[in-house]
């Protein structure tokens, strides 16, 4: 009987342990704010699922929708942005302003900008993003459910 | 026969459980290590001499997690994901905070430089042998993971570790950020 009443006590703690590994691990659920990602995500009352099995930059390519700590703002901002150039390709600093002035992305970095231009803090403002700010990688969005696709790699009907 | 099987089978099932009944608790070791305390290596000559006086030997350190990012000083030895290679996480001293006027070394491009807003300046004790902030440039506050509290081996060097200003480059810090003065974001 004490062993039971044991065993049913330990349930509590390890329930607790597995979700939160699985939670920053694996996935995890978050809120969005912002315009700068119209209109793949909305202004707000979008939910994203991050996969973790991405974070620090661990497979990803671009055209990617990733979810990184802020380099500027501090550990506690996170963003999402979708990945424009990785380590050692060329981009344009840029594209609004005409100039077409390009850089090289340095080793271990990411470019980064917003799907909408006008309304996006990123790296134009910035700079390259180091990968291990990255988080992990955006998989899908709710409410309206909907998988993120990349543009570069799958169709996307919208 | 058949009863010694059965005896076979129920002792690798007891024992079975019996890992089991430990390895249900290695999430808590996850939790522990990534926001407590960890233990760690430390290799290469770049903090030497007060990390790894002799080269072909690691140095074994504590490193605090908890509030990792929070109330960083000067002078504080910080480990922090590279921002070169995201795989490897590197030990170095804090030489300046945001807003701190630096005096750079070689590769850097400018002689002098400001520390933008959310970043830090970060170098090795030994000025020849490290990759640092003069390599890379300042590095933002959200990749730091963990202070150096203590080194833990070898033994007859077992000590706690302090912040310590002193250790610093000579001259590597102009002057440090006037209070409440703004600083700004100096991206491209």
């Amino acid at each position: 009987m004490a062993s039971l009443l044991h065993r049913q006590l330990r349930i509590l703690p390890l329930t607790f342990l597995w979700t939160h590994l699985f939670w920053t691990k694996c996935y995890s659920v978050g809120d969005t704010l912002g315009a700068s990602m119209l209109p793949t995500i909305n202004v707000s009352g979008d939910w994203i699922v991050i996969s973790k099995f991405h974070s620090r930059g661990r497979g990803i390519i671009v055209g990617d929708l990733v979810s990184y700590a802020h380099p500027i703002d501090g550990p506690d901002v996170n963003v999402v942005k979708r990945v424009i150039g990785l380590e050692g390709d060329f981009v344009v600093k840029d594209p609004s302003d005409g100039s077409g002035d390009m850089l090289q992305v340095p080793k271990g970095h990411i470019w980064t900008t917003g799907d909408n231009l006008p309304h996006s803090l990123d790296s134009r403002i910035y700079g390259p993003v180091p990968m291990a700010l990255v988080r992990g990688k955006v998989i899908a969005k709710g409410l309206p459910w909907g998988w993120i696709k990349n543009p570069f790699t799958e169709e996307v009907n919208q | 026969m058949a009863s010694r099987t059965r005896h076979y089978l129920n002792s690798i099932y007891s024992s079975l459980k019996y890992t089991a009944s430990f390895a249900v608790w290695i999430p808590a070791v996850i939790l522990f290590t990534d926001n407590v305390y960890s233990l760690e290596r430390v290799t290469g000559r770049s903090m030497s001499p007060n990390f790894c006086p002799d080269p072909t030997r690691k140095d074994y350190i504590i490193a605090r997690h908890w509030n990792a990012t929070k109330e960083l000083r000067r002078g504080e030895v910080v480990m922090f994901r590279s921002p070169t290679d995201p795989s490897r996480q590197v030990v170095k001293r804090i030489i300046g905070l945001e807003g701190d006027l630096i005096r750079t070394r070689h590769p850097y491009p400018q002689e002098i430089t400001v520390v933008p807003r959310g970043q830090l300046w970060v170098e090795g004790d030994e000025a020849f042998h490290s990759l640092d902030s003069n390599t890379y440039g300042p590095i933002p506050i959200a990749l730091v993971t963990g202070r150096v509290t203590h080194i833990v081996y070898p033994l007859d060097r077992m000590q706690r570790v302090d912040d310590n200003e002193g250790l610093a480059r000579r001259g590597a810090l102009v002057r440090k950020r006037e209070q409440h003065g703004k600083v700004g974001v100096y991206g491209l």
